[in-house]
C-alpha cells in the first residue's frame, strides 16, 4: 500500500524549542501522496504548513513519526543523502524566489546540476534548455535584480527543473507577484504536473488551491480536512489567462 | 563540484566585496611584504659584511690592544713570528685618517700604517707603481700606497704614481695604486690609503700607538691554533682575559653565520606574529561573509549542495583572499627592498624568504579560513533560509 505513494506521512510530528519554551509546530500528520498528483496544502499562518513543505523537502528532519519519499525512510538518512535527495529528486519553489543575486538566471539554473557533478557543457545545455521552455531564453545572463518577479519565479523553476525532479515543492509560489505573473506560474505548474510530476504546492489563497486536485487544509498542526477538487470546478490556469485583458502570454511586469 | 568552479564563485564572492576583501588582505599583504623587506635589508648586511671580512684576507687573525697598558711594540712583533707557529707575516697596523689634497683637489680617507707585508697579507694586487719596501718602513718614508677608489676619485684619470701629495698637511709621495678588490662598495677597502707604519707613528706624535696586529697563518688549521696560542700569550703577559682582542677572520664569519641564524628567527618570528594578525583579520572577514550570506548557504543547501561542497567555498575564498593578498605582498616588499637599496643600505631579495612568507600567507589564510567555513556547512536548511 505505502509503495503506491510518493510521498508519506506518517503521525509526523514537529515541535521547535524558543530557548526553554516547546513550540509544537506539527502534531501528528498522516498524509499521503501519489505520483503524478496536484496537491494544495491550506491553512492559517502557523497552521504548521511550511514546517510540513520543509519536511516534504528534506530541509528539516521531523521530531517524530515517519516520512516515505518514494518508499525510502528519511529519517535514518545522513546529511548527505538528504542533500542528495534534494538534489535529485525535489525541485523547491519559494516565496521570494530565492536565487542567487550575484549569478546570472543561467548560473542559477546550473546549480543544482552543479552540485551533482554534471559537466560543464551538458549543464549548460540543460540549463538553457529549461530557461527557453520557460520563456527566458532573451534573459539567460540577466542578473536576478534586472528581472521582474513573475521572471524570477520561473528562472526558480527553471532551475529545479533542469534537475529534472520527481516532485516539485513549492511554498506560496504565487505569495509576492501580481495575479498575472501568479497565473502565469500556475499554468507552468499544471503543464508539469500534466507532464507526470508531482506538485505539492502551499497557499493560503484558495483561488490558488482550486488549480490543483486534491486541498488538504491544516490548522493548528493537524489535519482538518482533505478533498478532492470537483473536476467541474477546478481552474486551468491556461483559460484564465486567456480570459486576462492586457499583454500576452510571458508578457513582462518591468 | 570541480575546483575551477569553485574558485569562480569564491571570486566572484571577492568581488561583490571590493573594499572588504581588500581590507582583508591588507593585514597578509603588510606580513609578506615586511617579511620579504626586513630579510633582504639583513640579508644585504650579511652579505656586505661577510664581503668585508673575506676582503681582509684569508686566514688572518686581528690582534686589537683594549687598554692603555697594552702596547704592542716592534719587539713583540718580531718576538711572535717565531714564537707563534704556522704563521707566515705579522704586521703592526696603526689605524688613523685625515684629509688627502692634490692640487686643488681633497677627499677625507681612512689610511692604515703598515709594513711591506700588507700586500700579502690583504691579498691586494699592484694596478701601478710599487709597494711599500722595508726601507720605506725603517727610514719613515712618506710614501703612500693608494686605494683604487682614491686613485679614481682624486685624481681623475691622471697616473697618480709619483705625484705629490698633502696628507693632513704633511707632503707625500704616492709610489703606488691597488688594483680594485669591490668596485661596488662605496666604503670599502678601495678608499683606504696606506703607509709605513713608522711614518703614521712620526705624524701622529705621542699618540702614535701600535693598537692593532695582523697576523696571516699558513692554512685555515695553522689560524685557529693560532689565535688560540695568541689568546694564551696575551693572557700570559697581562693576566687578564680582555687585555688583547683576538680575532680570526674564519671566526668572525662563523660569527656572522650565527648572527645571520637568530636574525633569521627573530625575521620568522615577526613573519609569524604578523601573518597571524593577517590571519585573524582574514577569520574576522569570514565570519562577517558567512552571517551575511546564511540565506545564500541555504539556498545551495536546498538545492542539493552538501556540507563538504560549502565547507569547500568558503575554505576556497579564505586561501584566495590570503594568496592574492601574499601577491601583492610579494610584490610591494620587493619594491620597498629596491627602493631602500636605492637610497639606503644594500639589500638581497631571498627567494627563500619569499616561498617562506607566500606559503606561510596561504596557510594562514586557509586555517583562518576553517572556522567560518565549518560553520557555514553546519547551518541548518531551514534557520539558513529563514
Amino acid at each position: 500500500m505505502s509503495a503506491a505513494f510518493m510521498l508519506e506521512v506518517e503521525e509526523v510530528t514537529k515541535i521547535y524549542r524558543l530557548g526553554r519554551i516547546k513550540v509544537p509546530a506539527l502534531r501528528g500528520v498522516t498524509l499521503g501522496i501519489r505520483p503524478g498528483e496536484m496537491v494544495a496544502v491550506m491553512g492559517p499562518s502557523g497552521s504548521g504548513k511550511s514546517t510540513l513543505m520543509n519536511i516534504l523537502g528534506c530541509l528539516d528532519r521531523p521530531s517524530g513519526g515517519v516520512y516515505r519519499l518514494d518508499g525510502e525512510e528519511v529519517g535514518k538518512k545522513s546529511d548527505r543523502e538528504l542533500a542528495s535527495i534534494r538534489n535529485r529528486k525535489i525541485g523547491f519553489i519559494f516565496q521570494n524566489f530565492n536565487l542567487l543575486p550575484q549569478l546570472t538566471a543561467l548560473e542559477n539554473v546550473e546549480l543544482p546540476l552543479i552540485y551533482r557533478g554534471v559537466p560543464a557543457r551538458e549543464r549548460r545545455r540543460r540549463a538553457e534548455e529549461a530557461l527557453v521552455r520557460l520563456g527566458l531564453k532573451e534573459r539567460l545572463r540577466h542578473s536576478p535584480r534586472e528581472l521582474s518577479g513573475g521572471q524570477q519565479q520561473r528562472v526558480a523553476i527553471a532551475r529545479a527543473l533542469a534537475a529534472q525532479p520527481e516532485v516539485i515543492l513549492a511554498d506560496e509560489p504565487t505569495g509576492n507577484l501580481d495575479s498575472r505573473a501568479g497565473e502565469e506560474i500556475l499554468a507552468v505548474f499544471q503543464e508539469l504536473n500534466a507532464e507526470g510530476i508531482t506538485v505539492v504546492m502551499v497557499t493560503h489563497d484558495p483561488n490558488v488551491a482550486r488549480h490543483s486536485e486534491r486541498i488538504v487544509r491544516l490548522a493548528d498542526g493537524r489535519i482538518v480536512s482533505d478533498e478532492r477538487v470537483l473536476p467541474e470546478e477546478r481552474l486551468s490556469a491556461q483559460e484564465l489567462l486567456a480570459k486576462l485583458p492586457g499583454a500576452e502570454e510571458g508578457g513582462e511586469e518591468k | 563540484m570541480t575546483f575551477l568552479l569553485s574558485l569562480k564563485l569564491a571570486w566572484r564572492g571577492i568581488l561583490a566585496n571590493k573594499l572588504r576583501s581588500f581590507l582583508a588582505m591588507l593585514g597578509v599583504i603588510i606580513g609578506v611584504a615586511s617579511v620579504i623587506a626586513l630579510v633582504s635589508v639583513g640579508q644585504g648586511a650579511r652579505l656586505s659584511i661577510q664581503r668585508h671580512l673575506e676582503s681582509l684576507g684569508s686566514n688572518v687573525i686581528e690582534v686589537h690592544s683594549q687598554g692603555w697598558d697594552v702596547r704592542f711594540t716592534p719587539e713583540l712583533i718580531e718576538d711572535l713570528k717565531t714564537r707563534v707557529a704556522g704563521v707566515k707575516y705579522v704586521m703592526p697596523v696603526i689605524g688613523l685618517g685625515g684629509n688627502l689634497k692634490w692640487r686643488n683637489n681633497f677627499i677625507d680617507t681612512p689610511a692604515q700604517g703598515v709594513t711591506q707585508d700588507f700586500l700579502e697579507i690583504r691579498e691586494f694586487k699592484l694596478a701601478g707603481g710599487r709597494n711599500l719596501s722595508e726601507v720605506d718602513v725603517r727610514e719613515r718614508r712618506r710614501v703612500l700606497v693608494i686605494g683604487a677608489a682614491v686613485a679614481e676619485q682624486l685624481f681623475r684619470g691622471v697616473n697618480p704614481v709619483g705625484e705629490e701629495v698633502y696628507f693632513n698637511n704633511q707632503r707625500f709621495t704616492v709610489v703606488g695604486v691597488l688594483a680594485a678588490k669591490m668596485p661596488d662598495q662605496e666604503y670599502g677597502i678601495d678608499r683606504t690609503i696606506y703607509l709605513p707604519y713608522t711614518t703614521a707613528q712620526r705624524l701622529m706624535g705621542g699618540a702614535g700607538r701600535i693598537d692593532t696586529i695582523n697576523i696571516k697563518a699558513a692554512g685555515a688549521k695553522e689560524a685557529s691554533q693560532a689565535a688560540l696560542q695568541l689568546r694564551r700569550i696575551f693572557f700570559k703577559m697581562y693576566r687578564r682575559p680582555d687585555a688583547a682582542y683576538v680575532m680570526s677572520r674564519d671566526d668572525m664569519l662563523k660569527q656572522v653565520a650565527e648572527m645571520n641564524r637568530t636574525m633569521t628567527l627573530m625575521l620568522a618570528a615577526i613573519a609569524g606574529i604578523s601573518l597571524l594578525v593577517g590571519g585573524i583579520g582574514i577569520m574576522n572577514i569570514m565570519l562577517v561573509s558567512v552571517t551575511e550570506r546564511t540565506r545564500e548557504i541555504g539556498i545551495r543547501k536546498a538545492v542539493g549542495a552538501q556540507n563538504i561542497q560549502i565547507l569547500s567555498q568558503f575554505l576556497i575564498e579564505a586561501a584566495i583572499i590570503s594568496g592574492a593578498g601574499g601577491i601583492i605582498g610579494i610584490l610591494v616588499g620587493s619594491g620597498a627592498s629596491l627602493l631602500i637599496r636605492r637610497f639606503g643600505p644594500p639589500t638581497a631579495l631571498s627567494l627563500f624568504s619569499i616561498l617562506v612568507a607566500f606559503g606561510f600567507a596561504l596557510l594562514v589564510g586557509a586555517a583562518s579560513g576553517v572556522w567560518p567555513a565549518a560553520k557555514a556547512a553546519a547551518l541548518e536548511p531551514t534557520d539558513a533560509l529563514r
